[in-house]
């Protein structure tokens, strides 16, 4: 690869370079970078050269492309490696198109070299193809805007609070508070639990209680009548006392001694 | 209820309504006892189709179903008085569309084999980023690549309403070979 194109010689005489194919160098790095890769210089090559994509005259492209290339190894553009492969890839085609065939009595189709590469460059025609029509759709957003009637939003409006009307709200608030504490009901304050403790504690005094002397009269209250109650069937449970229920219908309860 | 009502009923459902709307969905802009049928729903709409027709507005089916949306011929017009910031389709984007669209499901391999370019990353991205492209799954050769596909947003945005409706990929050819004979790629 030289740094300045040489003048193409064909059968000995110099073949002057089509006036279309001059690019002013300031141009060339701009055209490159038009380029999406060697399947696209490729692509440009053949049209520009007007040649037959189904008969590639590979010598010619190939000195096209290695001449573009150049430059772009010169420019340093980011994909050089993907140039350089196709590169690779024309002249190891051309090479293969140099060597002559081994004649088959059969005559059997060899492939052409180039097979590989024309398909490649006619799919890649094809999507280039596809990608103008996608690109030439109407697309929302850049040719066409969907019609619709903006939803009003309800926006949140700040409630306008004054000191007045914080205090008014905090003095409302303690007067219930105040309220409310008034209509409390006070509760016994006496746990099944402490009934436990205080029968316990009774039984130790003597062996035997009768249930209703151990509640304590006819005064005892409601809460304490029932925590005493409940009390008692848990100490039951707990395997701590005994109930008896006497012929005249007292009951009795009895510590329970090993 | 007749043609016209219901037709009113459904301008009205399109027009206040976010994005595109399915048949099924705009069914339910009637009650139970009204007794409207798809059958009534699909007659109004080609009624709206005709009342719209040679005004500012079409009504439009995509994938997503139905909507009401601008001329495209206006397009400029409206965009720059919605200060609205079109999506950027380069060249490169919309190759790896293409591909994708045509090629479906690939993966970036695929993608850079046909380009013949070894890097689509930054082009996958932006196209996930329009929500036009997504991962389908990932394909059972060693690296499980990911493949990608295109969305349904991406037809809606596209006016498609499948992806059979772009022409077959062989149909290209010809085309691209009469529009681009001798003339420099457009930068």
């Amino acid at each position: 690869m030289s740094a300045a194109p040489q003048p193409a010689l064909v059968e000995g005489k110099e073949i002057e370079i089509p006036k279309t194919l001059y690019v002013p160098p300031a141009a060339m790095r701009v055209l490159l970078d038009s380029f999406e890769g060697p399947l696209d210089l490729l692509h440009y090559l053949i049209r520009r050269h007007n040649m037959d994509i189904l008969d590639i005259p590979m010598a010619e492209l190939t000195k096209q492309y290695l001449d573009y290339v150049d430059r772009i190894v010169a420019s340093e553009l980011e994909l050089v490696a993907d140039y350089l492969l196709m590169a690779a890839t024309l002249i190891d085609i051309k090479s293969r198109m140099l060597v002559p065939q081994p004649e088959s009595e059969e005559e059997e189709e060899v492939e052409d070299p180039r097979a590989a590469l024309v398909e490649r460059l006619l799919q890649y025609a094809r999507i280039k193809g596809a990608a103008g029509h996608i690109a030439g759709l109407p697309i929302q957003g850049r040719d066409c805007f969907a019609a619709q009637v903006p939803r009003p939003s309800m926006g949140t409006v700040p409630p306008r609070i004054g000191c007045r009307m914080l205090l008014l709200a905090l003095l409302r608030i303690q007067e219930r508070a105040e309220a409310a504490r008034e209509l409390q009901i006070q509760a016994d304050g006496f746990s099944i639990r402490e009934a436990m403790a205080h029968m316990m504690l009774r039984l130790r005094e003597a062996k035997n209680w009768v249930f209703t002397k151990m509640i304590g009269a006819q005064h005892a209250s409601r809460a304490r009548v029932g925590a005493m109650f409940v009390g008692v069937l848990q100490l039951a449970k707990d395997q701590l006392i005994h109930i008896d229920q006497r012929s005249s219908g007292e009951i009795v309860i009895k510590t329970r001694r090993h | 209820m007749d043609l016209t009502q219901i037709a009113n009923i459904l301008e009205m459902g399109l027009l206040c309504r976010e994005g595109p709307c399915p048949e099924a969905r705009l069914l339910g802009l009637f009650k139970d006892d009204e007794k409207v049928t798809a059958k009534q729903v699909r007659a109004a709409l080609a009624e709206l189709d005709k009342r719209w027709a040679g005004r500012a507005l079409e009504l439009s089916k995509t994938a997503g179903g139905w909507q009401l949306r601008s001329l495209p011929m206006h397009g400029e017009r409206l965009r720059a008085f919605l200060q609205a910031a079109p999506p950027r389709l380069s060249r490169p984007l919309t190759e790896v569309l293409a591909i994708v669209a045509y090629r479906q499901p690939v993966t970036r391999g695929d993608i850079e084999s046909i380009r013949g370019v070894s890097t689509s990353v930054n082009q996958l991205t932006a196209l996930e980023d329009l929500g036009w492209v997504q991962v389908t799954g990932k394909r059972d050769t060693p690296g499980r690549p990911f493949e990608y596909g295109t969305t349904e947003k991406m037809l809606d945005d596209l006016g498609l309403s499948n992806i059979g409706e772009l022409p077959p990929l062989e149909s290209f050819f010809e085309e691209s070979a009469a529009s681009e004979l001798g003339g420099a790629p457009s930068a």
